[in-house]
């Protein structure tokens, strides 16, 4: 399972340093707003809610409490109010929470447990490199539109 | 006046004869007209380079060989005898004139398979990708849709999503390519996803992507599919408010369609819910589930929520709604109380269940008698309005 955090810019640091100066002493300062926006997508990826779910769109906003969950292949990457990027990568899952600071959200991403489930049907040859090029060079016509 | 000795020639024996000289003549003309067919389609192939004429395969020899150097000597811009000889010079595992059969003959189709082979050799994915999908979607080639559909399996799909658009003829060769080869469909999803995405998808292709996923277990993947498909928010409960006819091959309710079975499932109107769904028994056998769906939901606690009402209802125990891992035998999760007769009266249903990991986040939840009652003599009506699921806790 691979994780990516990347935290981001001096400038979101700027902001970070600005805001939690602004919240004063009354706020615990590791505590940020953890919502955001879906900044990428690769493959099948769904938002869901307490009601609902739905295909996760690039520019998708995340709210408190919503789960994000990637299917096999696939990738999403969010940014979230504190200037974070938390990647998570295929068959995983995660809920945003307004509670936890950026850098320990990552931290909750867990797996789904669809990899098991959609292991590769047992006896499946995957081609090993060579097998890619079978067929390509037979003696078999090409067909000409 | 000597006696002629030889006897008459019985008209029978006459017409046998006849018979077979005349039949011979047609083999002859038979095997002369296949065989000058066969020559002249053999010398008229385009495609020279793929033997499939025996005399395309004597002339696949050094001798020809030579013959093509001679003419390509005599006429460089010889585009034939050059594709002929980079053909046959690859198969040898010399690809030195691809090159330049691809920068004579780009369109060609033995052209582009040479170029596709040599960047595969060299694992230049990107150009590999661009060259098979090609010859896929300008060709029809099998071998090609097989070598895109190997790349895929091999997780190499991010190189053809560049290539994906509104319209891809080429991915549903690939994906049926991959379903024949026994990979495992999810590896094909990114390129699916991205086409719905851009506004496209062919809609068989995308119900063979979901069947296949389904079939494979992947139900979070055949879920997310069909839901991009959709294009919008849907609530946990597919239909739950049963407004609209149920589809097959989704995410939708699917009833028992045996007509023996002692239950008529359909929509109906009532006098609370505009759409209802209602259950009739005629105490004939019934089937399990009498209905059901798959759902995909998260590991955590869930409440199913409804109401019901039963008219003239009679049973040695009456349905209840299950929850159980979508994965086939799974143990029952969660049960419903029996249903019982409400004498016509709409009471609230209500369903605490908790999904674990291990159902992978496929779950059924469905209506069914408990397997030990009896399975007939069930008689009277049964009808669900505005069934929802939600969440009450995430894990």
């Amino acid at each position: 399972m691979k994780k990516t955090l990347q935290i981001s810019v001096a400038g979101c640091l700027l902001a970070l340093s600005l805001g939690a100066q602004a919240q004063g002493q009354a706020q615990n300062g590791a505590k940020k707003s953890a919502t955001g926006l879906v900044i990428s997508v690769i493959g099948l990826v769904t938002l869901s809610d307490e009601n609902e779910i739905r295909d996760a769109a690039v520019d998708a906003k995340l709210r408190h409490k919503v789960r994000v969950v990637t299917g096999a292949d696939s990738r999403v990457t969010l940014r979230l109010n504190d200037c974070c990027e938390v990647t998570i990568e295929e068959n995983e899952s995660l809920v945003i929470d307004d509670g936890l600071a950026c850098g320990v959200l990552w931290a909750h991403i867990s797996p789904t447990g669809q990899a098991a489930a959609a292991a590769t049907i047992p006896g499946a040859p995957v081609a090993a490199g060579a097998g890619i090029l079978a067929g390509l060079l037979q003696n078999r016509p090409v067909s000409r539109r | 006046m000597p006696e002629m000795d030889s006897k008459p020639i019985s008209s029978p024996r006459l017409g046998r004869s006849a018979g077979v000289a005349v039949a011979l003549v047609i083999l002859a003309i038979g095997v002369f007209a296949a065989q000058r067919q066969f020559q002249l389609s053999c010398g008229e192939r385009a495609s020279m380079e793929l033997p499939l004429c025996a005399a395309d395969l004597q002339v696949q020899t050094d001798a020809k060989e030579g013959d093509w150097r001679v003419q390509l000597t005599r006429s460089p811009g010889d585009s034939t005898s050059l594709i002929r000889l980079a053909h046959f010079l690859a198969r040898r595992g010399d690809p030195s004139l691809a090159g330049l059969a691809m920068r004579l003959a780009p369109a060609d189709p033995n052209v582009l398979a040479l170029a596709a082979k040599a960047a595969l050799d060299r694992h230049d994915w990107k150009n590999s990708a661009e060259l098979l999908i090609r010859l896929v979607r300008d060709h029809d080639s099998e071998a090609g849709a097989q070598a895109l559909a190997s790349m895929v399996a091999q997780g190499h799909a991010p190189y053809l999503l560049p290539s994906v658009g509104r319209s891809n003829p080429w991915l549903a060769p690939v994906l049926h390519a991959m379903g024949r080869q026994g990979f495992p469909v999810t590896r094909i999803l990114p390129l699916l996803a991205a086409e719905v995405r851009a506004g496209g998808g062919d809609p068989d292709v995308l119900r063979v992507a979901i069947g296949q996923l389904k079939a494979q277990g992947a139900w979070f993947d055949a879920h997310a599919l069909w839901l991009s498909v959709q294009g919008r928010g849907l609530p946990l409960l597919y239909n739950g408010d049963f407004a609209r006819a149920f589809e097959p091959g989704g995410f939708d309710w699917e009833p028992s369609v045996d007509p023996r079975a002692g239950v008529r499932v359909r929509r109906a109107g009532t006098g609370r819910f505009a759409h209802a769904l209602r259950l009739e028994y005629d105490g004939r056998l019934l089937p399990r589930p009498q209905i059901r769906q798959l759902l995909v939901l998260a590991p955590g606690r869930y409440r199913l929520e409804g109401w019901y009402a039963a008219s003239r209802f009679k049973a040695d125990a009456g349905p209840s709604w299950d929850v159980a891992c979508a994965a086939r035998d799974a143990p029952t999760l969660a049960r419903s109380t029996p249903l019982q007769d409400t004498a016509g009266q709409w009471s609230n249903l209500m369903l605490e269940f908790e999904v674990p990991v291990a159902c992978a986040m496929g779950v059924q939840l469905a209506l069914q008698a408990d397997l030990g009652a009896s399975a007939a003599g069930a008689q009277g009506k049964i009808e669900f309005g505005e069934m929802r699921i939600r969440a009450l806790e995430a894990r």
